[in-house]
């Protein structure tokens, strides 16, 4: 349970600080924006920083908010990036406070010793350190960042195809809660204003229109206010196969279906997020191959007819499926078509094809950087889980486990990711320190909801270690990122691999569920009463503003208050989104306080009552049912009841009588 | 006296057999009726008196019963009683009555604990006998046999609707006074007079 709840970093530690405090950072001003609040380890250099809009060379001094001296008034050279480095000597809470000029900003600051955590709770804030470094190395990456700051409308990160790697990065922010608001309201946060608005309108911008043509599968053109075929679609240009499934996974997983382009000029203004969404979906569906061995899969370019490429589908599968849960319409048929892709490029061995050859023993150029596509694949056409024994599901799960540590074994095709040097030459090549291996493995294993590998165990644990382990100077004012590891083979953007890391770190397989969904009916249900010693269950479910359930979410679970306060749990949501959680009464009578967490996500507040037996049939008070009690009981056969309360009217209905002997009979504590 | 005892034992079972009667007949009504059976009896001094309390009319099992007893104990003496004779509620029912004091019998009887409300409803049917009382005729005249008080609980330990049917009497050394023999009732006795004889005339017959 421990290890469940720390598995998404922002675990106990992040949620009990979700519970204390509001995590948004507040602003005096518009024009002055502070670092969100996070989490940091006394006794360490830890990085404070903020923007500010105004001039270059405006003084500017940070109060830590810790009785330390603030620092000297300083001119700004960097108005995009105004940082020091402080140590906080002491745990607790304080509030950073950026005075630029007459403006000000403030952050709340969480300081933890690290010698007082338990080893789960300290490893949770370290990945929540990590999470917070990582995401400030990204700001750090931006393309133009300080000329581009504040005016520009969009923002960019280095990468072969820039798109992309603005999607992946943008997309990295979504998945740790960073979100725009699903209407027009603008954006206040840093990250969301200056990030998440400006990447997705990045993207949008990259994105052109083309005729979407009926296929011989059936018609593309799906989904509300879509004209039939042929319609428009919206892609990326170059490798569009492999481009368009990303942008269509960051627009999906803006969660701002409602939210209407008004700042980016072309064919997207005016569109909905939503309506982009499905337009982009339609033009992965349109894109699927039709013929040969590769029918029913993807490669490099939308409907080229080639074979299926295995790195490819990846991509696709995830757009697809993040689109689905943000409640895009799939035609039917991609399913069908795709199921005939996967054979012919899944092999008995649960490896999968670099191009589908049609053989399940033929491997095509196979390896561990493929190794979770085929669960993805499965999880998309509804394979249920557990694997069928023998079956070319388990064959994968196995396939991974064997190149956990060695990353290729055998023939595997030596596809050169790790190019930078990693700490153990070669040993973890494929695997560990490859970000789209490692960013595959935990998309695949991470739909099942599998909390532990077979002959690995808590894998998620493991991924989690090695990325903090890994991060590349992490306090310093320009780290955070993983320089040690590679994107793939072909790609080497430190951004797109912090994307990927970060990517790996957040509580989300797929896509945030909406935050005002999750806060209010989230878990449920809302009030139970029963008896105490007994067994409790409370479901969690993610869900899309749109209801369509998210699969994929890791969901903690904590009694905050009452009798079983402390009692964890976790889960991850399955295809219906919904995970549960169980516990048993161990501490009598009282009232049970329960949230659940997707990251800093918090759900609404359920009660569970446990009434003690003795409550209604423990006439003696001595918390049980016995012989006596019901003496006591019988003695006052056709009394009134003193209360509603009186423990004597076994069954409350406002008499005591032979019933209420009866009915306390039945509920005789056992003798043990 | 013989065949006084065995008058009466017929006129019982008569009796019985009409209150089930009425009870199946009665088995749309939501509440069971708890009845004294015979209603009505005869005896001489020193006689043992005995009745059972009766419950018909039952669409749910009972898993628990209170019944408090009225009689005149000038004329009669409290015996013996035996709680659910049949075993409608199990064998391990628990039996927490008071008993005899003067002239009431306090009878509170729980089910078998392990016994579910399907145990319980197999058992037991739409009518059975709740209990038996022995009483001893103790001086001449009439007494009542009168239920003050009924509860039922249902199997799950929730309050049973019911109500109280025909109460009982006895008359010893009768007649007693003012004993008006009820039209019905007396079709009754002369059915099983007229059964008596018969069955006698047979008997000489085949002698």
């Amino acid at each position: 349970m421990v290890r469940m709840m720390l598995k998404k970093g922002v675990v106990g530690l992040g949620a009990l600080t979700a519970l204390v405090f509001s995590l948004t950072a507040s602003s005096v001003s518009a024009e002055t924006l502070m670092m969100p609040d996070r989490d940091m380890l006394k006794g360490t250099s830890e990085v404070v920083w903020g923007v500010t809009t105004l001039p270059v060379g405006t003084n500017f001094s940070i109060d830590f908010g810790d009785g330390s001296p603030v620092t000297a008034f300083a001119p700004v050279t960097d108005r995009s990036y105004i940082a020091v480095n402080h140590t906080y000597a002491l745990a607790g809470t304080f509030t950073a406070t950026l005075i630029v000029g007459a403006e000000s900003a403030t952050v709340q600051v969480k300081v933890y010793d690290g010698a007082a955590l338990s080893a789960s709770d300290l490893r949770g804030l370290n990945v929540n350190r990590a999470i917070q470094n990582g995401l400030r190395f990204l700001w750090t990456a931006q393309n133009s960042r300080a000329a581009g700051f504040p005016a520009t409308t969009t923002t960019s990160w280095p990468g072969s195809f820039g798109p992309s790697a603005t999607a992946l990065v943008v997309a990295s922010f979504q998945n740790h809660g960073y979100r725009l608001a699903n209407s027009n309201a603008a954006p206040t946060g840093l990250y969301e204003k200056y990030v998440v608005r400006r990447g997705l309108n990045f993207v949008i911008g990259a994105l052109s229109s083309m005729n979407l043509t009926a296929q011989a599968a059936g018609s593309p053109c799906v989904g509300p206010g879509i004209e039939p075929a042929p319609c428009v679609g919206y892609y990326l240009s170059g490798d569009s196969g492999y481009q368009t499934p990303l942008a269509l996974l960051v627009m999906a997983g803006s969660g701002a279906g409602s939210r209407t382009n008004t700042e980016v000029a072309g064919d997207t203004n005016g569109k909905s997020y939503a309506e982009i969404v499905q337009r982009l979906s339609n033009s992965v569906v349109y894109g699927q191959n039709e013929s040969g061995t590769g029918r029913g899969g993807w490669a490099y370019n939308l409907n080229d007819q080639s074979a299926t490429d295995g790195s490819t589908i990846g991509w696709v599968l995830l757009g697809l499926l993040d689109a689905e849960a943000s409640g895009a319409t799939l035609p039917a048929f991609v399913r069908t078509e795709f199921a005939m892709a996967l054979s012919n490029a899944h092999n008995t061995n649960g490896s999968l094809d670099y191009q589908s050859d049609g053989n399940p023993a033929g491997l095509y150029f196979v390896g561990m950087e493929k190794g979770g596509i085929p669960l993805q694949g499965l999880f998309f056409l509804g394979e249920p889980f557990p694997f069928a024994a023998g079956s070319r599901a388990e064959a994968t799960v196995t396939y991974i486990r064997d190149r956990w540590t060695s990353g290729r074994i055998g023939g595997d095709y030596n596809w050169g990711c790790s190019a930078n040097a990693l700490p153990i030459a070669n040993a973890f090549q494929h695997n560990f320190g490859c970000a789209y291996s490692m960013f595959n493995v935990f998309k695949g294993l991470g739909l099942y909801g599998m909390a532990n590998l077979p002959g690995v165990g808590d894998w998620y644990g493991q991924y989690q270690d090695w990325l903090v382990a890994n991060q590349t100077s992490p306090t310093a004012l320009g780290g955070g990122n993983w320089g040690t590891m590679s994107f793939s083979c072909c790609e080497s953007s430190q951004a797109m691999i912090a994307a990927m890391a970060e990517l790996v770190l957040s509580p989300v397989v797929l896509i945030q569920p909406d935050p005002d969904l999750f806060s209010t009916v989230g878990l449920s249900p809302a009030t139970a009463t029963n008896p105490v010693g007994t067994n409790h269950t409370v479901t969690a479910t993610a869900a899309s503003s749109t209801g369509t359930p998210v699969a994929g979410a890791t969901v903690t679970f904590k009694v905050l208050t009452g009798p079983n306060a402390g009692k964890t749990g976790g889960g991850t949501t399955n295809a219906s989104g919904e995970t549960s959680f169980t516990y048993a009464d161990t501490a009598g009578p009282g009232r049970d306080t329960i949230q659940a967490f997707i990251g800093t996500l918090g759900s609404n507040v359920v009660e569970k009552i446990w009434e003690s037996s003795s409550m209604r049939c423990d006439a003696d008070g001595d918390r049980d049912v016995d012989n006596a009690d019901l003496l006591i009981i019988r003695n006052a056969n056709r009394q009134t009841p003193t209360s509603a309360a009186d423990p004597r009217d076994g069954n409350g209905d406002g008499k005591i009588n032979a019933a209420d002997v009866r009915f306390c009979q039945k509920r005789r504590t056992p003798v043990s | 006296m013989k065949n006084m005892k065995n008058f009466i034992r017929a006129a019982r079972v008569l009796a019985l057999a009409a209150m089930v009667a009425a009870g199946a007949a009665a088995s749309g009504e939501a509440a069971p009726i708890v009845s004294i059976a015979p209603p009505t009896q005869t005896a001489v001094g020193g006689d043992t008196v005995s009745v059972d309390i009766v419950v018909s009319g039952l669409t749910d099992p009972i898993g628990a019963y209170y019944l408090s007893v009225l009689f005149n104990n000038s004329i009669l003496a409290g015996a013996s009683y035996t709680n659910d004779p049949s075993g409608k509620l199990g064998p391990l029912g628990e039996d927490f009555s008071f008993g005899f004091s003067g002239g009431s019998l306090d009878l509170f009887y729980v089910a078998d604990a392990s016994w579910e409300p399907a145990d319980l409803s197999g058992a037991q049917g739409a009518s059975f006998v709740l209990a038996s009382i022995s009483f001893t005729a103790l001086a001449n005249g009439r007494s009542g046999i009168t239920l003050d008080a009924v509860d039922l609980s249902d199997a799950a330990g929730d309050t049973l609707l019911a109500s109280s049917g025909r109460n009982g009497e006895v008359c010893v050394g009768g007649p007693c006074p003012g004993d008006v023999p009820e039209p019905g009732y007396m079709v009754l006795v002369l059915s099983g007079v007229a059964s008596l004889v018969a069955h006698r005339r047979v008997a000489r017959r085949r002698a």
